[in-house]
């Protein structure tokens, strides 16, 4: 591998949310901010996304001519909703569930494929068999009042969105947002490849 | 006529099944839940219908139970239907084996079916094990995901079998039949008809 090459910020292969759904996560993230007391959620995870993969770093050249050419190649979709989910254990994680259906599976285990040689140390969790497709709306460090504060609130909403998958783009890790989340990696999109088909 | 309710499932290995259990009680226990499924041992359900056409629906399960072998599946953590009566379960991931099996199983058993509900076809299914069907309110939801948020649930239970359940979720519950895999773990699960 030509080491000149690797991007050392490149975090994620994610969608966004754009439109009426991102501005319901925003809402969401908000309201555990101001009623929850959950602290700064926005600096934490302030693009409403979903992930495809996600990486240590990548070749970025190689990287973008190939997820350049898989857009091209896709033709948009929708993908649904199917309720709250928790990552449980030791790191906590609240999502937004997504229904792998076959196109998002198909598009996603394409894209694994063709990006594998490309990622130094590639997050396994987002390998094809293990892939939980998902929009986070809540991460740790939460203490057990706010947990029960978030899941009051979106366990009694209804999560039927049909959420349009109409590009990809590449997330990097950037400077934190504000001084009081100095510890929390701001993110940042950097480029975006809209679906051709 | 009585209405039926069928669920064509798959119910888990032994220790899985007992860890299931085990929850469920906890669950019931603690926080005083209802609908807490308890009859059927624990599953996760390939496809619901009123009725099937029974010739065609035996031969079309027995022909794909006989040419498939034992397959493992993964849990992710615990996920919640959401709305006015939540439902808490445990999510199963949809791995490309798994989703090949529910595939074949949708496209050779669904033109046997009458009423079969959509939920569970592939552009839709969501597969999951259930441990709390009813019963959850604003009050007491903080009890049990308290009792679920810091356990980890990555589970990989093995499964060998189908079963037809009638009205799974009814005191009438009934296990109609039972089918088996091959015994044999597969190292290439991919093994399709």
């Amino acid at each position: 591998m030509d080491t000149r090459d690797i991007s050392q910020k490149v975090t994620a292969l994610v969608t966004v949310l754009d439109g009426p759904y991102g501005n319901e996560v925003r809402s969401l993230w908000n309201w555990f901010q101001v009623e929850c007391g959950v602290s700064n959620p926005l600096a934490a995870d302030p693009i409403p996304h979903f992930s495809w993969q996600g990486a240590e770093s990548y070749r970025s050249a190689a990287l973008d001519e190939v997820v350049q050419r898989l857009a091209a190649d896709t033709r948009p979709f929708t993908v649904r909703t199917s309720g709250v989910g928790l990552f449980t254990g030791s790191s906590l994680v609240i999502y937004i569930g997504l229904v792998k259906n076959e196109p998002l599976a198909d598009l996603h285990a394409r894209l694994w494929e063709q990006t594998r040689g490309l990622a130094v140390h590639p997050n396994l969790y987002y390998h094809p068999d293990r892939w939980v497709p998902h929009i986070t709306i809540a991460i740790d460090p939460l203490d057990d009042r706010s947990v029960a504060c978030i899941l009051r609130k979106v366990s009694f909403l209804t999560f039927d969105w049909d959420i349009p998958v109409d590009h990809f783009a590449v997330i990097h890790a950037g400077p934190p947002a504000s001084l009081a989340s100095e510890l929390i990696t701001y993110l940042r999109e950097r480029k975006r490849y809209r679906f051709g088909g | 006529l009585d209405f039926v309710v069928y669920a064509f499932a798959s119910f888990l290995d032994g220790a899985h099944a007992g860890n299931v259990a085990a929850l469920r009680r906890e669950l019931e226990d603690r926080c005083a839940y209802r609908g807490i499924p308890g009859s059927i041992p624990p599953h996760f359900t390939w496809q619901a219908a009123e009725s099937y056409d029974w010739p065609v629906f035996m031969a079309a399960v027995q022909r794909i139970a006989a040419r498939h072998l034992v397959f493992p599946i993964q849990t992710a953590g615990v996920g919640m239907f959401t709305g006015e009566n939540p439902q808490i379960y445990l999510s199963i991931v949809r791995t490309r084996h798994l989703d090949g099996i529910h595939q074949l199983l949708w496209d050779k058993i669904l033109p046997c079916s009458l009423g079969a509900n959509l939920d569970y076809a592939p552009s839709a299914w969501v597969p999951h094990i259930s441990l709390v069907a009813a019963g959850i309110s604003p009050a007491n939801l903080a009890c049990g995901l308290e009792l679920l948020i810091r356990r980890e649930f990555s589970w990989e239970i093995s499964v060998d079998n189908f079963v037809l359940l009638e009205n799974p979720w009814e005191s009438t519950a009934g296990i109609r039949e039972r089918w088996s895999l091959s015994p044999e773990t597969s190292a290439d699960a991919g093994t399709i008809i």
